[in-house]
């Protein structure tokens, strides 16, 4: 299998923290990765550097075959629009725009005509089960409802890696529990790697590898499937 | 709650937080400079003609100087209101929390009414100093520009007396926002019903406005300014929701973030407008007069300093209100970017950056501020040259509709102009908002 992604020895700190410590990690297309841990000890900043949010200040990211360090921002950009898929824990829908609009969003930046980006996104809002909800605004829904439409924002592109950061955080364990095999079905059904952000081992039993961080450093690596 | 619990909770806590009342204390000490203004010269005898301006010591011109004076001060009312809703929607979250943990609807009413009362209150007391400092000024003018007489001892006693009324105005505003605080989620309000009511407003504005126009009715200036006033506060909210629906069907992503927050914020944006559209008419009929050819040389030169003081004093009223209303727009578009940060910085990773969000933010105040100022220039201009139509012999206004017309559309492009070079003011705000570290916010 081809590497989606390929972290080695990424290092990256805050004004005073150091939040990674030299962590590699590789990610095959249509795997599924949770990274887990105790909070703080830097699995978002390792998701935002591994998806091109954050420059890590050592070490190097891999993303569908790009390396990151080497582009520029609107390069970067570009990649993390293309390739790159994320959810996060509470959907960061954009709140005056309906559930449609959020989701053609990503193919609009990226120059699709709006009829064809806007059938896109029906398509993918079906997909998730909230099509008879697309032209609802974010407010009028439910967080379950939201993440659902994150999720279809998020794939709605066709990404080589989705990140998913604390996905079922702001859900209760039944809605958790659907959101989860939805992002999971969705990825797969899309070929795209998942890394899922957690530190609830019922999601992370979602995952074919589990990788534990604990201050800004691999603790173990386990293979669940 | 003890008063030391609800002098914690009041206290501004963020940097907006502060912003916003920093903002809500000058917009209440201008206030009450111009009402500290409005009571001396009502409360005035007679004046040497030969010392102040013909406005003070002639009898009927004296209310009108009062009506620009209250005038000015509800202009810095609307900016004070709109300050008190600043950052209501991070604030209603910390108060919504309140109340999860306990406090009562009274509670949290209590709170916003601290909170406000205190910036009412410092503003109140900050306006005696202000008055005094103006008076001393408008008193080192020549004689035609003296439209304020010196302090008397009255004002003195005036001023405490404002500034707890100010304080209490605006206590029992920011109390009157917390009204509705609940921990539920705000559900839409009703498109269709809140257009309806608005579009009836307007319509008796306009009812208003042609009635006075008609060959046999009364000329009331007060009257047309009223229906204006109203028809402008009635179509700019439903114009502008049209307008950012136009943007979000466009399929060009900055247009349709533009769009999205027009369409959530129409009424509060369409009354900024309004408020435009009045001072826009305010140039339009200054522009008109100025340009009627029965304003004859000798007229001018009997009355000219008279003349060119009152339409100085009504260009700086105009442009006093048009300051107020795009300082509320600005704080109100700064406002959104606060409330929107961590999907801004969801829309980051997504391609669109600092400089993209800016452009809509910049969509989202040019237009509609260009075309109300325009609008109200030709208004303005355009019941002018009606009433010089009036008048036996009608007088021959082809030439002043002409100018009326370039006029508009010279101004509309410069207010346009001015809200785009605002607009990068919150440039800041546009890049804090889309740093990725808002995207673990909720």
């Amino acid at each position: 299998m081809t590497d989606a992604l390929e972290i080695q020895r990424v290092e990256y700190a805050y004004s005073r923290d150091v939040a990674l410590r030299g962590v590699s990690l590789g990610v095959d297309a249509g795997e599924i990765v949770a990274v887990t841990g105790p909070s703080g000890c830097g699995k978002s900043t390792l998701v935002h550097c591994a998806a091109g949010i954050l420059r890590p200040q050592a070490g190097t990211v891999t993303l569908a075959g790009r390396n990151l360090a080497e582009l520029t921002e609107a390069e970067r950009t570009r990649v993390r629009r293309t390739q790159v898929g994320i959810v996060l824990q509470f959907g960061q829908l954009v709140p005056d725009l309906s559930l449609k609009d959020n989701v053609a969003l990503p193919l609009l930046l990226e120059g699709h005509h709006a009829a064809a980006a806007r059938r896109a996104a029906l398509g993918w809002l079906e997909r998730v089960g909230v099509a008879e909800d697309s032209e609802a605004l974010p407010s009028e829904l439910s967080g379950g409802q939201n993440q659902r439409a994150a999720v279809a924002r998020a794939l709605v592109t066709g990404p080589a890696v989705v990140f998913a950061d604390e996905p079922t955080g702001s859900l209760d364990s039944r809605a958790g529990e659907q959101m989860m095999e939805l992002l999971v079905a969705s990825a797969r059904d899309g070929g795209a790697a998942l890394v899922i952000v957690t530190h609830d081992n019922l999601i992370a039993a979602y995952a074919d590898r589990e990788v534990r961080l604990r201050d800004g450093v691999v603790q173990h690596e386990v293979r669940l499937s | 709650m003890t008063v030391t619990t609800l002098i914690t909770l009041a206290r501004p806590k963020s940097s907006t937080d502060r912003r916003r009342s920093t903002l809500l204390v000058a917009a209440v000490a201008v206030a009450g400079v111009f009402l500290l203004v409005g009571q001396r010269i009502v409360r005035v005898g007679s004046l040497d003609s030969a010392t102040y301006s013909s406005y003070l010591t002639e009898d009927g011109l004296r209310p009108g100087v009062v009506t620009a004076a209250v005038l000015l001060a509800a202009a810095a009312c609307a900016l004070a209101f709109q300050a008190l809703r600043l950052g209501t929607a991070a604030r209603d979250r910390r108060l919504a929390a309140l109340r999860l943990a306990g406090a009562t609807p009274s509670q949290v009413r209590l709170i916003g009414a601290a909170d406000a009362g205190t910036s009412g209150l410092l503003g109140g007391v900050l306006a005696g100093p202000l008055y005094f400092a103006v008076a001393a000024v408008v008193q080192s003018l020549p004689q035609v520009g003296r439209v304020l007489p010196s302090p008397a001892v009255g004002d003195l006693a005036a001023w405490p007396v404002l500034a707890v009324v100010l304080a209490l105005v605006a206590a029992g505003a920011g109390g009157l926002l917390r009204r509705q605080l609940s921990t539920e989620p705000k559900s839409e309000p009703d498109r269709a019903a809140w257009q309806g009511r608005y579009l009836t407003i307007g319509a008796v504005g306009a009812a208003l406005v042609a009635l006075s126009l008609m060959p046999l009715s009364p000329i009331l200036i007060f009257v047309q300014a009223a229906g204006v006033l109203l028809a402008a506060s009635g179509f700019a909210p439903v114009a502008v929701a049209a307008y950012a629906r136009r943007l979000e069907r466009s399929g060009d992503p900055v247009r349709m973030l533009a769009g999205g927050r027009l369409l959530h914020t129409s009424r509060s944006i369409g009354r900024m407008l309004a408020l435009l559209v009045v001072c826009g008419g305010v140039v339009g009929a200054v522009l008109a007069i100025g340009r009627d050819r029965q304003l004859s040389e000798r007229e001018l030169a009997a009355s000219g300093d008279f003349i060119y003081t009152g339409l100085g004093f009504v260009a700086l009223l105009s442009l006093f209100a048009a300051f107020a209303a795009g300082v509320a727009m600005l704080a109100g578009a700064a406002d959104d970017l606060l409330d929107q940060r961590s999907q801004l910085a969801a829309l980051n990773v997504f391609g669109m950056g600092a400089s993209q969000v800016l452009r809509s933010v910049r969509i989202q105040l040019t237009g509609p501020a260009a075309v109300a100022v325009g609008a109200g220039v030709l208004i303005g201009g355009g019941l002018v040259c009606s009433l010089q139509n009036r008048v036996d012999p009608p007088a021959d206004t082809s030439s002043v509709v002409v100018f009326v017309l370039i006029a508009a559309a010279v101004v509309g492009v410069l207010a346009g102009g001015v809200a785009a070079l605002a607009s990068g003011v919150l440039s800041g705000q546009v890049r804090d908002a889309v740093d990725p570290a808002n995207l673990r916010t909720t």
